[in-house]
């Protein structure tokens, strides 16, 4: 099925009055929960994975594609009013965003966020719908060793690319893949790591394992390290939406931001941080005159650009995960997860087996898109009444969730101290600056990894030079050799010619590190 | 994360501290935590090593067991917890999590920890014997108070409408089982 005709066939999936309203649905819960402090779309789908258990498989993937954007919305209202994105992707826009805020203009930051969100999250979208099948033709060619070729990229990318620094990002995914071999040996039989627990035979629930991650972590680290138990809200009562001026200054940088974004979701580019940033640097060198000096003080380009790259990205991810079944992201992972619950595995053979599913997911993202700018534009004085929860009592709320969520999903209370056991791991990543996405994927794409491997090694006789013979994986590999040593080799050639204005922008944060600690030794008294 | 989008609390650790330290013996004091946490990988990738090469010999074609994948992980491990250990000792410490508001990781507020961790590992140890209802609203007071909630009645008042809300929306709505425990019967 190609792709237009393949979302027109979503679109008869999805509209029933019963599919509607679960979109709707999901569009509503996973904006009321994504808008919370500090829960991003990750954590949002993974709290309300356990809801969807006793759900028909069709309903349950609308309801998560309208939780998914909604989620993404609603972190956006959060990262602007509040300041606390709660997620990597939307640090970029908290900047200006809730710098325009504070000037008394938090509902055109909101607005330029909300609509720039929905026209990139529909462009991308329609773009997966387009670029799918055809991806998926390429893919039915591939053999075990191309896809092992293409789990090294998301490896390499997701742990050297996300967060600040490659070393911890990858010693990340390191503790991931270590997780992932929990269990029992799926050729062998063997068990491995369980150090003599027959609970962990079966592997540790990667639901648990998320909700861990983000809910307990996240739960830990505010509960030891915040400095008020309350948060200061900007108002937008009364405030007026876009201008005309905002209007015209922020449809361009919807559209860069968008053209940014999907393409390094498609690619494993390793998670939404990129982009956005890409964005918003590309915004600043394109402003004029006294425009420039307003990016970093509430300019709505720094905004409204950011905001589609994430949103686009956002998209973007659902490509591999769709048509090879490789999540690049933490969202992407959970939704992976989700599959699994339903003994589904993404992969090219999804796309002609499940059509139904697939496509109704992919319509279902667009309508669940148009729901939310309805429901987000008018409604946003309602959202940000949540944001009016007092601190304790929604951390407490987020900590009784994950604690349910691990419980519900064997009814063992066994996972619920895995649980804990996870959380304080989480909290000390938090805490010490390594990224959290890499554990994720590592931990659920280790096993598929190792599965590819060995069915590669298995055909080949053990010949391990199997690896790199095919010509698909040849290219992967250079490519990949390439894009790792390009920014090194940009630095260098840059050093040479003396720095120029933009090479601030550039510098990697190690660099940065290393100018910025001699000077806190000086400000002691 | 990127210190460079996030100049707030992205840069927290470099607040200065109480008075009167010099900031040598600061960054020192500091570095032990994290260098702590970097032996921990050392040692995680020992354990992964170490049960990959008791596993017993493969009979597939590829020659590749239970082990050989392990064993190549746990060296990934090793090597990276050593790169950080150097990394540590040399001060390059890690950035704190940027995505999170007002937060100060220079003072840990290691009671408020303790009663939250506790609310959750009581959660764990009772949720079987006492049932969903009170081991959730007991978790639910736990945290609150940790995270700074002052009224007493309101939080408890609070948690017994909410676990009792999931409860039921749980076992009659989506139909998934929750114990009540002590409370079979009543509920």
């Amino acid at each position: 099925m190609e792709g237009l005709e393949g979302l027109l066939h979503g679109f008869t999936v999805a509209f029933t009055l019963q599919n509607l309203l679960f979109a709707l649905l999901g569009a509503f819960v996973g904006t009321m929960i994504g808008v919370l402090p500090g829960i991003g779309p990750a954590l949002t789908i993974a709290l309300l994975l356990p809801m969807t258990y006793g759900m028909p498989v069709a309903s349950a993937f609308i309801l998560f594609a309208g939780i998914y954007y909604g989620a993404m919305y609603g972190g956006s209202t959060t990262s602007i009013l509040l300041k606390t994105p709660g997620e990597s992707g939307s640090i970029v826009a908290a900047i200006d965003g809730n710098k325009m805020a504070r000037a008394g203009r938090g509902a055109a930051a909101l607005a330029t966020a909300a609509i720039g969100s929905f026209i990139a999250g529909t462009i991308a979208t329609v773009l997966v719908a387009l670029f799918a099948p055809g991806i998926v033709d390429i893919a039915v060619q591939l053999g075990a060793r191309d896809y092992f070729a293409l789990m090294v990229v998301a490896f390499l990318t997701v742990g050297a690319l996300v967060g600040g620094s490659p070393l911890r990002g990858l010693t990340s995914l390191a503790l991931g893949l270590t997780l992932g071999l929990v269990g029992i040996d799926f050729q062998s039989g063997q068990d491995r790591l369980t150090f003599g627990m027959p609970r962990l035979l079966d592997g540790i629930d990667t639901v648990v394992l998320i909700v861990a991650l983000f809910a307990i972590g996240e739960v830990l680290y505010v509960v030891a390290h915040q400095t008020s138990s309350k948060y200061a809200v900007e108002s937008i009562r009364g405030q007026a939406w876009m201008t005309r001026s905002d209007l015209r200054r922020s449809w361009k940088p919807w559209l860069r931001g968008t053209a940014i974004g999907f393409p390094l979701g498609v690619i494993p580019a390793g998670g939404s941080e990129i982009p956005t940033f890409l964005s918003y640097s590309l915004e600043k060198r394109l402003a004029k005159g006294e425009r420039k000096a307003e990016f970093g003080q509430g300019a709505i380009e720094g905004v409204a650009g950011p905001e589609a790259a994430n949103n686009a990205n956002a998209a973007g991810t659902m490509v591999p995960l769709l048509t090879l079944g490789i999540p690049t992201s933490a969202t992407a992972a959970i939704i992976l997860v989700a599959f699994q619950q339903y003994g589904l595995q993404p992969g090219p053979a999804l796309l002609s087996t499940e059509a139904d599913l697939v496509w109704g997911l992919i319509a279902s993202l667009l309508i669940g898109n148009l729901m939310l700018l309805v429901l987000n534009l008018p409604f946003v004085g309602l959202w940000v009444k949540l944001l009016k929860i007092p601190k304790p009592y929604l951390f407490a709320g987020i900590a009784m969730f994950a604690l349910l969520g691990a419980y519900a999903v064997n009814g063992s209370s066994f996972d619920v101290l895995l649980l804990i056991v996870f959380g304080v791991v989480g909290y000390l990543l938090r805490r010490f600056g390594f990224p959290i996405a890499p554990v994720v994927v590592g931990a659920i794409l280790g096993p598929l990894a190792e599965l590819q491997l060995r069915r590669a090694l298995d055909i080949s006789a053990g010949d391990a030079t199997t690896l790199i013979a095919s010509p698909f994986s040849i290219v992967v590999y250079v490519t990949l050799a390439v894009v790792l040593t390009l920014p090194a080799l940009i630095r260098a050639l840059n050093k040479r010619k003396l720095t120029r204005t933009t090479m601030l922008e550039t510098v990697p944060a190690d660099a940065r590190d290393a100018e910025h600690s001699p000077a806190t030794h000086k400000e002691t008294p | 994360m990127t210190s460079s989008t996030a100049p707030g609390p992205g840069t927290a650790h470099a607040v200065p501290g109480p008075a009167g330290r010099s900031g040598g013996e600061r960054a020192a004091r500091r570095r032990w935590p994290e260098l702590l946490l970097a032996l921990g990988v050392v040692a995680i990738g020992v354990v992964t090593i170490l049960d990959g090469v008791s596993q017993p010999a493969s009979t597939s074609a590829s020659g590749l067991g239970a082990g050989q994948f392990p064993i190549v992980v746990g060296t990934l491990t090793v090597v990276l917890g050593v790169l950080l250990v150097v990394q540590i000792l040399r001060g390059r410490l890690g950035h704190p999590d940027a995505a999170e508001g007002d937060v100060d990781t220079t003072r840990l507020r290691w009671r408020q920890l303790a009663l939250a961790a506790a609310a959750l590992v009581l959660f764990a140890l009772t949720v079987d014997v006492l049932g969903y209802p009170i081991a959730a609203a007991l978790a639910f007071i736990g945290v609150a108070v940790a995270t700074g909630a002052k009224r007493w009645l309101l939080t408890i008042a609070i948690a017994v409408v909410l676990s009792l809300g999931v409860f039921y929306l749980f076992t009659l709505l989506l139909r998934i089982p929750l114990p009540a425990g002590i409370l079979t019967g009543v509920l």
